[in-house]
């Protein structure tokens, strides 16, 4: 994890560090990236970590506040994506296929489909607060830095949430039942 | 039907981490962050070091700004302390200066004028009086054509005499000497009557105008004092006091013009003597006349003007120092001396 990271050897650019924060860092950005519907979380990832290796110059703070610092950058990158892609009106025929390729369910990326369609079902706000602080990990504080908001503006709203997708989920289940009852 | 509770439901979130996909770190990736990484390190250096520029260039700004405002000052003092600046500006540094207790020449225009005592004027010393010539009984004549003046008969007014030309042992009346009092007009014709204001009780006593003396023929004091103040200055009190002992042939002309001015104006006094001694034999064509004027003024500027004239065709005694004067005087005949503009005053 990050917090093993030293802020200061990244600093200095060793290797060693670099190479440890990448592996470390850099599978979460690709599934937030994917959860959060980017199309190409791996851009996601590469022009996240460009961003942070420009920044750390000017980054004070511990391990904790990288992660915060780092998804921040993360987020940022990921609406820009999005918003590429609505704006782009052609694209290649390679990357139609990806598209419908990563589209598509697939096992080994989602795991729990039930619950990914409730966080798609969540306003973007709600589901990146749940996505960073239940999925990446982060704390109340770090999560809150991340969006930019206060820790108890962060905390009510990761409440509020998370009783919204609790009430999805429900839902979901009270239809699956009464489709079963149904079809029996 | 089984409810998500809170804690099964972030475990469920929880494991979507494992939905993440481990890849293998690329080293190229790697080393263009580590490149990245040091080049955004070296930055804060590099803000130190503008810092540093920063503060050094303040600096330097500084000690233009100083040395140019020392010039400017500097030159600007030496321009005061000559007087070269315009009025005003003159008038506004020496004021910012004297707070300092640094004195600057201030404009003319602001100076204020300082009262100051009158000066005693120094009395000429002439030299002994000659014996007089004159006789003691004197007599006018008058010429029939020459317009006469008919003697005032007022009271003679008190004579003030002037502390700056009269001697204290020539005040007294009837005190003549001739080698004490220079300009004793009926002793030492010609000289400069140092008795102004004495009036004789006879008729050609001039009141009010100064040295405006009976005119016997051939003798004439013309205003003598006529105290010139210079424009602007206070009113000026004349007093004038004529005397005339006009025997035959002979007055005694003297006026006295004094001004009191206000403290420290101008002070005119002018005396004039005009003494005609026509011989009792002679024929008032050949009549001798001596005239003095004399004026003093005291002014500002501590000119004192004396004029003396004599003119005589026929001049029996004239005193030495008269003679210059005649060229302000053209000689007239029958008429002795001319003490014109005694005591113009010096402005």
């Amino acid at each position: 994890m990050a917090d093993r990271v030293s802020v200061r050897a990244l600093k200095r650019g060793e290797a060693s560090e670099w190479s440890k924060f990448v592996g470390d860092i850099g599978p979460k950005i690709v599934g937030y990236a994917h959860r959060m519907g980017s199309r190409d979380p791996d851009e996601v990832m590469g022009a996240t970590l460009e961003a942070v290796a420009r920044r750390i110059g000017e980054f004070e703070g511990g391990a904790g506040d990288l992660r915060s610092f780092v998804f921040s950058i993360a987020h940022a990158r990921i609406v820009d994506d999005l918003r590429r892609n609505t704006r782009r009106s052609e694209v290649s025929i390679e990357n139609t296929l990806d598209l419908l390729e990563a589209d598509e369910p697939n096992e080994e990326t989602f795991s729990d489909p039930d619950l990914l369609a409730a966080l798609e079902r969540l306003p973007k706000e709600q589901h990146r607060m749940l996505e960073l602080r239940y999925v990446v990990g982060l704390s109340t504080r770090e999560t809150a830095k991340a969006i930019g908001k206060s820790e108890v503006a962060t905390r009510v709203a990761l409440s509020r949430a998370f009783a919204k997708l609790k009430d999805l989920l429900s839902e979901q289940l009270r239809a699956e039942s009464s489709e079963a009852e149904v079809a029996s | 039907m089984i409810w998500p509770s809170d804690r099964r439901l972030a475990l469920r979130l929880a494991d979507l981490r494992a939905t993440e996909v481990a890849f293998d770190v690329d080293q190229d990736l790697v080393a263009r962050l580590r490149s990245l990484a040091i080049a955004s390190s070296a930055d804060p250096t590099l803000v130190k070091g503008r810092w540093k520029r920063r503060v050094g260039a303040a600096i330097g700004a500084v000690g233009v700004f100083g040395w140019a405002g020392a010039a400017a000052a500097g030159a600007s003092v030496g321009l005061v302390s000559t007087g070269s600046l315009p009025d005003p500006i003159q008038n506004v540094v020496a004021d910012v200066l004297e707070v300092v207790n640094i004195e600057v020449p201030r404009p003319v225009s602001s100076v204020e004028i300082v009262p100051e005592p009158a000066e005693e004027v120094p009395v000429e010393e002439t030299p002994p009086a000659e014996p007089p010539v004159i006789e003691p009984t004197p007599t006018t004549v008058i010429e029939p054509d020459q317009p006469e003046e008919e003697p005032v008969d007022e009271p003679v007014e008190e004579p003030i005499a002037p502390p700056t030309t009269t001697l204290p042992e020539e005040s007294d009346e009837g005190d003549l000497d001739a080698e004490e009092s220079p300009g004793r007009s009926e002793e030492a014709p010609g000289q400069t009557g140092a008795t102004p204001g004495q009036s004789g009780t006879t008729p050609g006593q001039s009141g009010n105008t100064p040295a405006q003396g009976a005119e016997p023929p051939g003798q004439t004091g013309n205003t003598p004092g006529q105290s010139g103040s210079a424009p602007g200055q206070s009113g000026s009190n004349g007093q004038g006091n004529g005397n005339s002992d006009n025997a035959p042939g002979q007055s005694d002309n003297n006026g006295n013009g004094n001004s009191d001015n206000a403290p420290g104006q101008t002070d005119n006094n002018g005396n004039g003597n005009s003494q005609g001694n026509p011989n009792p034999g002679t024929p008032p064509e050949q009549s001798n006349g001596n005239g003095n004027g004399n004026g003093q003024s005291n002014s500002q500027s501590g000119n004192n003007g004396n004029g003396r004239g004599v003119a005589a065709d026929e001049v029996d005694v004239t005193p030495p120092e008269a003679a210059p004067a005649t060229e302000d005087t053209p000689a007239s005949p029958n008429r002795g001396n001319n003490g014109n503009r005694g005591g113009q005053s010096g402005r």
